[in-house]
Parts: structure tokens; C-alpha cells; sequence
């Protein structure tokens, strides 16, 4: 057996037993010239291994770590809804909602539009707008001026249990679609009569008119 | 070869945590999602820090790989919470593989810039060195960059899924066997009772199918 074969083989069965083998040390263990290979060998295994039974001690030590601590605090602000995100970065910034309004209004070129640009924000942070409308680029905008990556204040997707079940129960229909969406025909029907809502300018697009707009 | 009568296996905890998160991220609750992003971080934190002493060997200082364990983490927490998209560990650990080198990638050149170094480090990782590991790359970037359109998202989680499920039987019964034992959390002592051999004969198959397993990662059909 070689000697490759033999550290692989003890770092596994650590990793296995939760036992936190040092990456570094194994491969400090193995002579320069064989060093490429055995690192490759053990990046293959994290990129296969399941995350080992760690027990409860171990998963406190873990938790304890400064880098696990600095990400989970991270965490924290980045599970918020959109609107408490936006809400705590502004903050974070020192920034009123005016002053972000304002650097909004100027970022798509709608500095009269200032205080319509407030009144939006005002709406967006209290919970009154639906967020899967706001489009993206306002999204990168907000991230830009927060100081944030884009991902960190993408629009949420207009996706939810409730319309994946109503697509399931389309698909049960199983022939006879017409009982299971009449509802849905109908008040499509007395929305195609009602009268036609005013033009979105460019504020209300990047506000209301979904990620694309 | 295993048995069904011997004793359950000791097993992870990481394929729970992630059902109970991809739960929550269908219910759109986010405080839930926290909480099971937040043990999946625990439990991977090693997997990172060894990924990136990988990644960074001889490349970065002992500083600089410390920095890019952080910033991957905090990647790992404040991003990707939102834009995971998969459904299997196998797609999450492959994500996190792509970010940690685009960490490692990131720290360098800052370094770099930092200490006015005018050429690259030795072995430097513009060259594409790992063919599944750039297809893997480009298709969890493919997904973040326009995260409404489903295919992408389908991308990701094929690739991510459907790896093993696709290598695993291109490996000899014996290779095959070991591998899924490991990835079981048997017990070295197990092993070698269930498959009647010495430790010597786990650990050169052990060392094998992990190279084969590199080797099918990039032949693995895009």
C-alpha cells in the first residue's frame, strides 16, 4: 500500500468519525512531489463525503468558531423578508429613507421624482408593496447604494405554495379542466371589463412592474 | 459485500437539515430557513476550511486562507440562503466548491494588487485546469445571473443530483461498495467485516475510486 493510499484512507475514517482531520497537516505528511496528487484525492472526497456525525460538544466548538459566528450573524440579517433587509442595511448605512430616496431618484435619472421615490420606499420598508414586483434593477441599485452584493437583495421569486398547488390541481384535472378553473375564468372575465389601469411610468416600473421591468 | 442485517450506520445529519430547509424555503418562511441554513453551515463548515486549504495551496499565505474561509462562509450565508436553488446535498456541495474558488480567486488577486506582485502565482487559476469543475462553475453562475428562468435552475440541480447516481455504477462492484459504505458513515471496522477484507484492501480501493471519481467528474456528459 502506498503511502498516499494509507493517509487517505486514516483521513477518511477521521472525517467519518467526526473527528475534524486537519487538511493542511495530512498534507504536510506526504512528500513534495506527491502532494498534487493526494490533494486532489482529498478534494474528490469533500466533494462526495456526506458532512460526518459530529456530536453535540463538537457542533458547540464548531459553532463557536469566529468565522462560524461572523457568518451566522450574517445569516441573521440576510433570512430577513426583503423589506426588513432593505430596512436594516439602510440603517446600517446611516441613511435616512429620504437621503436613500434621493440617491435612488438620482441613480435612474428621476431626481424630480424624489419624493415620489420616498413615498415608495416609505410603502416598501412597511410591508405594503409586493416584493416580487420590484424589478431587478431597482434590486441592484438598493444593493449598490447599501453597500451589499446584488444577490444580497435580489427580488424574491413570484413563486408560492399556493400557485404551485393551484398548477397541481390544473394538472389533476385530468380531462376536465374546465370545473377545477372555472372560478379563475371568471374573475378573469370581470377583470377584462373593468377599465384599463393608467400607464406605469419609469418610478412606478421599477417599483411595481416585476423583476423585468 | 454489505448486508441488510447488519446495524444502521451512523449517519450525517447534513440530507435532514437540508430537507427541513428546502421545506421552509417552500413555505416562503424565512425564519425557519435561517435555522436550517445555519446547522447546514455548522455541519459544513469543515468541508469549507478544507476545500480552501486545497484551493489555496501555494497560493495563498496562512493569513489570506483564513480570510477566504471567511468570506466564503459569510457567502455562504448571507447569498446563498437566497439563491440555492438545488435540492440534494450533492448540489450543494458541488456550490460550494464553485465559491470557494472564486474565493480563493478573489483574495489572491486582492493580495496580489495589495503587494504589487507583477506575476501570477506558481500554477495560477486562469488556466482550466478542472473541466467539471469549470462546467459546474458556469452553470451555478448561469443560475445566480438569471435566477427566474427554471432551466438553469434545472441545470444546477442535474448536475448536482445526478453525478453519483450516474458515476457510481461505472466503478468496479468492490470500488462501488467501498464508496457507498463511506459515504454511508460506515465504520472502517465495518467495512472490513461486511466485505470480508483487511483495512490495507479498503484503503487502496478507498484511494482508487476517488480517482476514478475525478476522472468521471470530468467526462460527466453537460
Amino acid at each position: 500500500m502506498t503511502q498516499i493510499e494509507q493517509l487517505l484512507g486514516e483521513f477518511i475514517d477521521a472525517w467519518k468519525g467526526g473527528e475534524r482531520p486537519d487538511v493542511e497537516a495530512y498534507l504536510q505528511r506526504v512528500p513534495e512531489a506527491e502532494r498534487d496528487a493526494f490533494a486532489e484525492q482529498l478534494m474528490t472526497w469533500l466533494s462526495v463525503a456526506p458532512a460526518p456525525a459530529y456530536d453535540d460538544a463538537t457542533r458547540e466548538r464548531i459553532a463557536a468558531d469566529p468565522a462560524v459566528r461572523a457568518a451566522v450573524a450574517e445569516l441573521g440579517a440576510a433570512a430577513q423578508p426583503l423589506p426588513a433587509r432593505i430596512h436594516a442595511l439602510r440603517e446600517r448605512a446611516g441613511l435616512s429613507i429620504a437621503d436613500l430616496a434621493r440617491a435612488v431618484a438620482e441613480a435612474f435619472g428621476l431626481s424630480a421624482q424624489e419624493a415620489r421615490t420616498t413615498g415608495y420606499l416609505e410603502r416598501l420598508e412597511g410591508g405594503e408593496l409586493d416584493a416580487t414586483r420590484l424589478s431587478r434593477r431597482l434590486c441592484a441599485a438598493l444593493a449598490g447604494l447599501l453597500g451589499v452584493d446584488a444577490d444580497a437583495l435580489a427580488p424574491p421569486r413570484a413563486w408560492s405554495p399556493a400557485t404551485a398547488g393551484a398548477a397541481q390541481a390544473l394538472w389533476r384535472a385530468d380531462g376536465q379542466p374546465a370545473a377545477g378553473v372555472a372560478d379563475a375564468l371568471e374573475a378573469l372575465s370581470q377583470a377584462a371589463m373593468e377599465p384599463a389601469p393608467p400607464p406605469m411610468d419609469e418610478l412606478d416600473r421599477l417599483f411595481l412592474g416585476g423583476p423585468d421591468a | 459485500m454489505a448486508t441488510g442485517t447488519d446495524p444502521s450506520p451512523v449517519s450525517s445529519n447534513d440530507g435532514e437539515y437540508l430537507r427541513r430547509f428546502i421545506v421552509a424555503r417552500a413555505a416562503g418562511n424565512d425564519e425557519e430557513m435561517a435555522v436550517w441554513w445555519e446547522a447546514l453551515l455548522t455541519d459544513n463548515f469543515d468541508r469549507v476550511r478544507g476545500m480552501v486549504a486545497i484551493e489555496a495551496r501555494g497560493r495563498l499565505s496562512g493569513d489570506e486562507q483564513q480570510e477566504a474561509v471567511q468570506r466564503a462562509l459569510i457567502k455562504l450565508a448571507r447569498n446563498m440562503v437566497h439563491t440555492f436553488r438545488g435540492s440534494s446535498m450533492g448540489e450543494l456541495v458541488g456550490a460550494m466548491r464553485t465559491l470557494v474558488k472564486g474565493v480563493c480567486i478573489d483574495v489572491q488577486r486582492e493580495a496580489a494588487r495589495v503587494s504589487r506582485r507583477e506575476t501570477p502565482l506558481e500554477g495560477g487559476w486562469d488556466d482550466a485546469d478542472d473541466a467539471g469543475h469549470e462546467r459546474h462553475a458556469a452553470a451555478i453562475t448561469r443560475a445566480r445571473e438569471d435566477a427566474p428562468e427554471e432551466e438553469d435552475d434545472d441545470d444546477v440541480l442535474r448536475l448536482g443530483r445526478d453525478f453519483l447516481d450516474w458515476a457510481t455504477p461505472r466503478l468496479s462492484p468492490r470500488l462501488r461498495s467501498v464508496i457507498e459504505l463511506d459515504r454511508q458513515g460506515i465504520p472502517v471496522e465495518e467495512m472490513m467485516r461486511r466485505m470480508g477484507v483487511s483495512r490495507d484492501v479498503i484503503y487502496a480501493a478507498r484511494s482508487r475510486a476517488l480517482r476514478e471519481l475525478a476522472k468521471l467528474m470530468e467526462e460527466y456528459p453537460s
